[in-house]
């Protein structure tokens, strides 16, 4: 693993790399951790001390009542709930068909099924620019229906319905389950159904907690499509709204470094409860992308 | 191999075919069944829309009455006139520069280094991670803040260090490192996690026989560590380069293309010309381009995971 190994380690020349190395990381701790110090900061400073020069880091006042102020000039529960609505919906819609497909994939293996992953997997090199227009379009006068999906949640979540990831993520989970569970629960007479139910997908649970993880991560930071579909200010999630905030030049920095505080704290939990979920899926990111 | 013996056999043999035939049928319909949601789902939201995008970019769009007039190829004519166009995608390239040179050694080198570390390992991992855990949106907005020149926090900085003050954000030659750095530190942050796992892949054995065979540090850094993550590493330059040829969300909410479209993307020019200048058919054809041109680089990827 490391380059120095640990009978290298007693000489004084290694010790001296090693104590070298450890500087270089600490010293580059700084440039990452402050910007949210000052972040923080900027948050508690008063509509005039965000201007002062030299800026201070720590306020000259503490204004607490930003963090009010915010909540009572803005519907930030409904930002948030509009942000939650969206990534509830898209994970329960894109876990249910992402695990069926994935399923069907690796398991049940139809005639076709290698065309079909190369149908799935082949939509990850489209742009999602290139898409967001079309899609645009398609949901303002959706073929055959005519429906219209514009300012309407489905607009967002329905989109992300077809994310070939997660389809990948599970169908490589599952291709590592041993074949000799699948096997004996068909001669049991067990149906595909049940055998997903209560076979694969208590075994799959980590990795579904990953595809969950992941999915949640990124509908909470997305913004062009919500931007795009969702122009209502009814509906705008919390990445719209500090859009806009920012963008109509009528609220000052110091509130938005609330909101930007606000809207961090969801992901900040999720960091904490599960690190461990959050880091296997970026090893996961690349050893198979 | 069974050998068939007289008239009944034969018969038997025969129903086991068909058995085995409608079970497979059964089978193909059901893994289809579960299929299908899935087929539905990409069928709608991934391959209808991009199949109308191209047809749409052969139409002068029409908002009230789509798709509009059939031009041919007019449009695609015009992409080769347009000034504008030409510095985006000038533009653009340069950010994948940028983002080579400054986004592809950090996050390896720092994967390298963080491996040595013995007991803090975590610490680190997290420390470097930090920049990731807030909205990407709200990282860019405050980045904006800290690179206002009258107010901002870079000035002072670098006032303390005695350097004149810069103006950042409105500056043509500085704009688009200014505007690509936080994503440095968040694409870093999570790049590195791929490096470090891909570094932690290489067994432990291999540094301790070098070792013993007298290889100093920097040799097994060339021979055994470079080696065993150089095939996640080439991908991950092209996935890179995939992203940065998209780079939109940093100029939009930074610059909004700006000074002079010293900032402006090739994604951005299309979202402008689409969205301002309802030019639908206009803004689809550069963006028909830029998808050759990307699916030109995931084929180089994929035959590159081909031959790992």
């Amino acid at each position: 693993m490391a380059l120095i190994t640990d009978n290298e380690m007693r000489m004084k020349k290694n010790k001296i790399v090693y104590v070298f190395i450890i500087a270089v990381l600490v010293i580059g701790i700084p440039i990452q951790v402050f910007p949210f110090v000052w972040l923080i900061s900027s948050s508690l400073k008063g509509a005039k001390d965000i201007f002062e020069l030299p800026p201070r880091l720590i306020p000259k006042t503490f204004f607490f009542q930003n963090y009010a102020e915010v909540l009572n000039t803005l519907p930030l529960h409904r930002y948030f709930l509009n942000t939650f609505l969206v990534a509830i919906l898209t994970i329960l819609i894109q876990c249910t068909i992402s695990t069926l497909a994935a399923f069907s994939l690796s398991k049940i293996r139809p005639k076709g099924g290698r065309l079909i992953l190369l149908f799935f997997l082949g939509t990850m090199m489209i742009p999602e620019q290139a898409l967001l227009i079309p899609t645009y379009l398609t949901l303002r006068r959706f073929p055959l229906t005519g429906w219209n999906f514009i300012n309407t949640v489905w607009g967002v979540v329905l989109p992300w319905s077809a994310w070939a990831w997660p389809i990948f993520l599970l169908k490589g989970f599952f291709d590592g389950l041993p074949a000799e569970l699948f096997d004996a629960a068909k001669i049991d007479g067990a149906s595909n159904m049940r055998i997903l139910r209560s076979i694969i997908v208590p075994l799959s649970k980590p990795i579904i907690a990953i595809v969950i993880l992941q999915t949640f991560l990124a509908v909470y930071q997305q913004f062009v499509f919500p931007l795009i579909m969702m122009p209502d200010s009814r509906l705008w999630t919390i990445t719209v709204a500090i859009y806009n905030m920012q963008h109509s030049g009528n609220f000052g920095w110091h509130l938005i470094m609330v909101l930007l505080v606000y809207a961090t704290i969801p992901m900040l939990l999720v960091f904490i409860f599960a690190q461990k979920y959050l880091v296997q899926g970026i090893k996961l990111t690349g050893l198979k992308a | 191999m069974m050998r068939v013996k007289n008239k009944s056999e034969t018969k038997r043999h025969d129903t086991g075919r068909t058995v085995q035939h409608s079970l497979e049928l059964w089978n193909n319909i059901q893994g289809w069944l579960f299929l299908l949601p899935a087929v539905i789902a990409f069928a709608m939201f991934k391959y209808y829309p991009i199949f109308q995008g191209m047809f749409v970019s052969f139409f002068r769009f029409s908002v009230a009455k789509p798709p509009g007039q059939f031009i041919g190829f007019q449009n695609y004519l015009r992409l080769f006139k347009d000034a504008e166009l030409k510095t985006a995608v000038i533009n653009t390239l340069e950010f994948t520069g940028i983002s080579f040179v400054c986004g592809f050694w950090g996050p390896i080198l720092l994967a390298i280094l963080v491996n040595e570390v013995r007991h803090t390992k975590t610490f680190f991992r997290t420390a470097y991670f930090l920049p990731a855990i807030s909205p990407g949106i709200g990282m860019l907005v405050l980045w904006k803040y800290i690179w206002q020149p009258d107010y901002g926090l870079a000035n002072y900085i670098l006032s303390l260090v005695g350097l004149p003050p810069q103006l950042w954000l409105n500056d043509v030659k500085l704009v688009k490192w200014v505007i690509f750095f936080p994503s440095l530190l968040i694409w870093g942050g999570f790049n590195y996690l791929i490096y470090l796992a891909a570094v932690q892949d290489i067994p432990q054995e291999l540094f301790e026989s070098a070792s013993i065979d007298g290889a100093g540090i920097m040799q097994k850094l060339r021979h055994i560590l470079l080696p065993g993550i150089s095939p996640i590493v080439r991908i991950m330059v092209i996935l890179q380069i995939i992203g940065a040829m998209q780079i939109f969300d940093q100029p939009y909410i930074m610059t909004g293309g700006g000074p002079a479209g010293a900032s402006e993307t090739v994604a951005l020019y299309a979202f402008k010309t689409a969205y301002t200048g309802q030019d639908f058919g206009y803004a689809m054809s550069v963006l028909v381009c830029l998808f050759i041109v990307l699916v030109i680089l995931s084929y180089i990827q994929l035959r590159l995971q081909k031959e790992e």
